[in-house]
């Protein structure tokens, strides 16, 4: 296991240089001038050309092209990640507040997910055709159909504009809230937007977790199970529910790694201060090294992820072999 | 199972409304619901209006010259004691301003002179461009500004620290009269103690000058004297130090402006407004009263505690005010917005003039639009009343050459500007006579002329000139923009009709820019003839810093590359009064205007009225085109229900 966890490891080390010149040659191919865009509208035209050259160095734009990728490279391995065109200041220094209202927004969501769907989907497999099933299956089908940002707008109506239970989005404030208060301020901020991804989520692992199951159920060492006369929960959660891990493991896995990746639509509307928010606004302000860096992020979560499910199948699954 | 369903989402809805119907805003905090801001809380950085309003509250009240919301300006009562104005011989004029010693930061500590200089000094030196600010125009106009600017001298010969509380300005002869002279003797205060601890402001005869604070110069060894006149250097001991002590001040300055960009810009640890910062998180900046403010140029200090600009999603502002989780949003235009605010019970709307307008700009150095007919057509091409129609939903207005209905000189001679221009709206026949003045006069085959009786909305009928080049005009203009919406609507419509070809192209804002104001930079890559933005006009306005003269061409100061003597002249003659001239300057002004127009380098679309959305529990949310609701925070109220 140790080996493969290493030779695993190895591997990702040129995928990720890869991913790492492709996304710097992106970011050199992007039209427009990062000096221009970071210099101060009002400057003098004689100033201009002065300011110019001391953005043109800070940022490097004076070494050659693999000088600057390295320079880039070996400084995101440092954790600087360079400087936000739209921030104008370090990207390490805007993405820290967002990406942790993205966690914390999608701790919520994964919490009502797995709680809800996993015993949902196993329940609709083992009661299959039932009113019960076809309720959730119609549940399933509405929700994951639907866009999120038509979800999140019906929302916002019903909750916000006319029954006026919940705030329209943004934040709470640490300022003029404190202790149970502001918790609280938190979780009215939170409902509306957590509860579209959740039911975004749910659906689509209910479908996940019903087929593994039915799969599971129609083997045939589940019939040998109940024949032998076994009580009909250990059946399905001893049995059907171990062999039917596989597939939802990986939904489990990378539901747990997309703690970190945020939701670009939900939290536009929602003015969630989030990671996804801010990727949108990263790409329609072509700010190039905030763009390169959540992608840079993204990607290892993706590698790490896939890393770990592959694990965990041979941990779930022992007829997986990691050699 | 269903009950556990049922039970999450229960109290998932239970925790989130636990109070019922949203609450109200506290009634110690004024909350504005704005766009995004960026977070730059200094003067320097950035260009956001929503920061600039943070930044006047915590920096821009302590001013010696300042203005009065109907924009007129005026020397400060609270901040200066006592001024003299005398004229050298040289014809510099110096304002020796004497503070009164009842000035204090928000820490407690006071202000003095030597902070009004370092501001001074601070704000125009080559340190704090490099530290990634603009240094505006502060200083602009003084005795030694360029050579302190650009950093060949390490003296402000203009600035100079007489006593604890008083200093002087003395305005360079070359840049007098001017008609907003007063406003080269403004100056604000900035901590020195605080920004720049390891410096000091040291004053003589021939100017201000930062210098290194602790700074011990020890000179070279003797071994290195003798390699140095070996290599032809200078060994002068008294030149020696003199550089060593130069090099000093100006890292010292330098470490100082640094650490100010890195960390006060951010999270301003003190002011000098009505207010003092507290933090910026989740997209909300919060403000709490300076106890220690002395009050604006009337006296007068803020009611309410504490300030919160909040980012709020533009679709949504109105319905927030409504419910009450916002108490103000600023500078509506949107009709069906203002519309839903009125029908409110508890909102009421105030309404302003836009000291400016939004324009279709064009290049003037560039393609068919260096010709003033073809500028011309472009004005007859578009229907301006249908953009107010379609985009302010009837709340603006047109202008006819470069102003806005709010400033002073319209409010003086409107009636009589608007008889002397053109007027100009959506007609064919004479964009095909202005036309038919250029060198689009054929058809394709660069001979036959162009019968405009042929032209089609479908564009197949094209002008083209004796070379066999069509009339083509290529804007760019920005996505989800409802100006870029009706523009191409309109021109697409009409422009063929006068055998003219218009495309569009859409692009984000920094592109906009990019090739608005740096397109004579382009070279082979420009490909855009015309634009379209907005511009608003401060309470001076003077043209010369503002597009027109031909100073600034090949930089992007002149954005549409526009020059003309005549109105060189004019804008010249205009900033050129002494400040008693008011008349003079409207006569001067209305001669601008018609050259203006007959020039055409935009075409005006529209002139916004603002509309500032409040709720009824606050009052004296009064707001001008020149004062935003920051400049008038200490006239605001609000009421606990």
């Amino acid at each position: 296991m140790l080996r493969y966890v290493i030779k695993r490891l190895l591997i990702l080390i040129p995928v990720f240089l890869c991913i790492a010149v492709i996304l710097f040659g992106v970011a050199k191919m992007m039209p427009g001038d990062p000096v221009r865009a970071m210099l101060p509208s009002n400057l003098k035209h004689d100033q201009y050309q002065m300011a110019y050259d001391a953005m043109y160095r800070r940022l490097g734009l004076d070494k050659s092209i693999p000088e600057q990728f390295f320079a880039w490279f070996f400084n995101m391995l440092r954790g600087e990640f360079g400087w936000s065109s739209m921030n104008n200041r370090p990207v390490i220094d805007v993405i820290a507040e967002p990406m942790r209202n993205t966690v914390i927004l999608n701790i919520g969501v994964i919490f009502l997910q797995l709680l809800i769907a996993i015993p949902v989907g196993i329940r609709c497999a083992v009661k299959r055709m039932s009113v019960f099933d076809n309720a959730w299956q119609v549940f399933s089908l509405i929700f994951w159909s639907m866009p999120s940002f038509f979800l999140s707008l019906c929302f916002l109506y019903l909750f916000s504009i006319h029954l006026g239970w919940l705030p329209f989005g943004g934040m709470p404030s640490s300022v003029t809230l404190s202790g149970w208060a502001y918790f609280f301020a938190w979780i009215r901020h939170m409902v509306l937007p957590a509860t579209v991804l959740a039911l975004i989520s749910i659906a689509y692992t209910i479908r996940i977790v019903r087929n593994s199951m039915i799969d599971a159920l129609n083997q045939d060492y589940i019939r040998t199970a109940r024949a032998k006369g076994l009580k009909e929960k250990t059946v399905i959660y001893s049995h059907a529910f171990r062999n039917a891990l596989i597939p939802i493991s990986t939904v489990v896995v990378f539901t747990i790694f997309s703690l970190f990746s945020g939701s670009p639509v939900t939290e536009s509307v929602f003015a969630w201060h989030g990671i996804g928010r801010m990727l949108i606004q990263a790409v329609m302000m072509r700010d190039t090294m905030l763009i390169v860096t959540l992608n840079a992020f993204f990607a290892v979560i993706s590698l790490v992820a896939v890393l770990v499910a592959d694990i965990v199948y041979g941990l779930v699954d022992p007829r997986v072999r990691l050699s | 199972m269903k009950k556990l369903v049922i039970a999450i989402l229960a109290i998932s809805l239970a925790l989130g409304s636990a109070s019922g119907a949203l609450a109200q805003t506290d009634a110690n905090t004024l909350v504005l619901g704005l766009p995004a801001m960026n977070g730059d809380w200094i003067h320097g950085f950035g260009n956001s209006s929503y920061d600039n309003f943070v930044k006047v509250m915590l920096h821009d009240y302590m001013d010696t010259v300042t203005y009065t919301p109907a924009g007129e300006y005026l020397v400060n009562p609270t901040v200066v004691e006592d001024y003299t104005v005398e004229t050298d011989e040289a014809g510099n004029k110096t304002y020796t301003w004497k503070l009164h010693e009842d000035l204090l930061w928000s820490d407690g500590s006071q202000i003095t002179a030597q902070d009004y200089v370092f501001w001074l000094m601070y704000f125009s030196s080559p340190a704090w461009v490099e530290a990634g600010a603009s240094n505006g125009s502060a200083g602009y106009g003084l005795v030694g500004y360029e050579a302190w600017n650009s950093g060949d001298a390490d003296v402000f010969a203009g600035v100079k620290l007489i006593d604890e509380f008083t200093f002087s300005m003395t305005i360079d002869a070359k840049e007098l009269p001017y008609f907003y002279e007063i406003t080269y003797s403004g100056a604000s205060p900035a901590p020195k103690a605080v920004y720049a601890p390891n410096c000091e402001i040291v004053s003589d005869e021939n100017g201000a000058k930062v210098v290194a604070k602790d700074f011990v110069y020890e000179p070279p060894s003797d071994e290195l004297i003798a390699a140095m006149a070996y290599f032809g250097y200078d060994t002068d001991p008294a030149n020696l130090e003199a550089a060593a002590v130069a090099t000093a001040n100006k890292a010292a300055l330098l470490a100082a402006l640094q650490k100010v960009a890195e960390t006060e810009r951010f999270a301003p640890t003190i002011s000098s407004g009505p207010y003092k910062f507290v933090s910026f998180e989740n997209q909300s900046v919060f403000l709490e009263i300076n106890e220690f403010f002395k009050g604006n140029y009337e006296g007068k200090k803020p009611s309410i505690q504490f300030i919160e600009q909040r980012f709020v999603p533009q679709d949504m502002d109105v319905d927030m005010l409504i419910a009450g989780e916002i108490d103000a949003t600023t500078g509506e235009v949107q009709g069906d917005k203002i519309e839903k605010a009125k029908a409110a019970e508890n909102v009421h709307a105030h309404s302003y003039l836009r000291a400016g307008y939004g324009h279709f700009s064009m290049h003037c150095d560039f393609g068919p639009t260096m010709d003033a007919n073809v500028r011309w057509a472009m004005g007859y091409l578009i229907d301006r009343n249908a953009v107010v129609d379609y985009v302010l939903g009837g709340y603006g207005g047109i202008t006819q050459a470069e102003y806005g209905f709010a400033q002073w000189m319209y409010e003086e001679a409107g009636a009589e500007l608007e008889e002397l221009l053109t007027p100009f709206n959506l007609n064919i026949d004479k964009a095909n006579e202005h036309l038919d003045m250029t060198e689009w006069l054929f058809e394709a085959d660069g001979v036959t002329p162009f019968d405009a009786s042929k032209a089609d909305a479908e564009g197949t009928y094209l002008r083209h000139n004796a070379a066999g080049e069509v009339l083509a005009l290529n804007h760019l203009g920005t996505v989800d923009n409802p100006i870029t919406d009706i523009i191409e609507i309109q021109y697409m419509a009409n422009a063929p009709l006068a055998g003219l070809k218009f495309s569009v192209t859409r692009g984000d804002f920094n592109a906009l820019l990019d090739n608005f104001y740096y397109g004579y930079d382009l070279g082979e890559d420009r490909q855009y003839h015309t634009f379209n933005l907005a511009v608003n006009f401060t309470p001076a306005f003077d043209p010369y810093f503002s597009s027109w003269h031909s100073d600034f061409i090949g930089s992007w100061e002149n954005s549409n590359q526009l020059s003309d003597p005549q109105l060189d002249e004019l804008i010249m003659a205009m900033r050129s009064l002494d400040p008693t001239q008011k008349d003079e300057f409207v006569e001067i002004w209305l001669q601008y205007q018609v050259r203006w127009q007959q020039l055409l380098p935009q075409v005006p679309l529209y002139s916004n009225e603002y509309f500032d959305l409040i709720s009824t529990r606050v009052s004296g949310f009064n707001t001008t085109p020149f004062a935003t609701y920051a400049r008038i925070i200490c006239d605001i109220t609000k009421d606990a229900e």
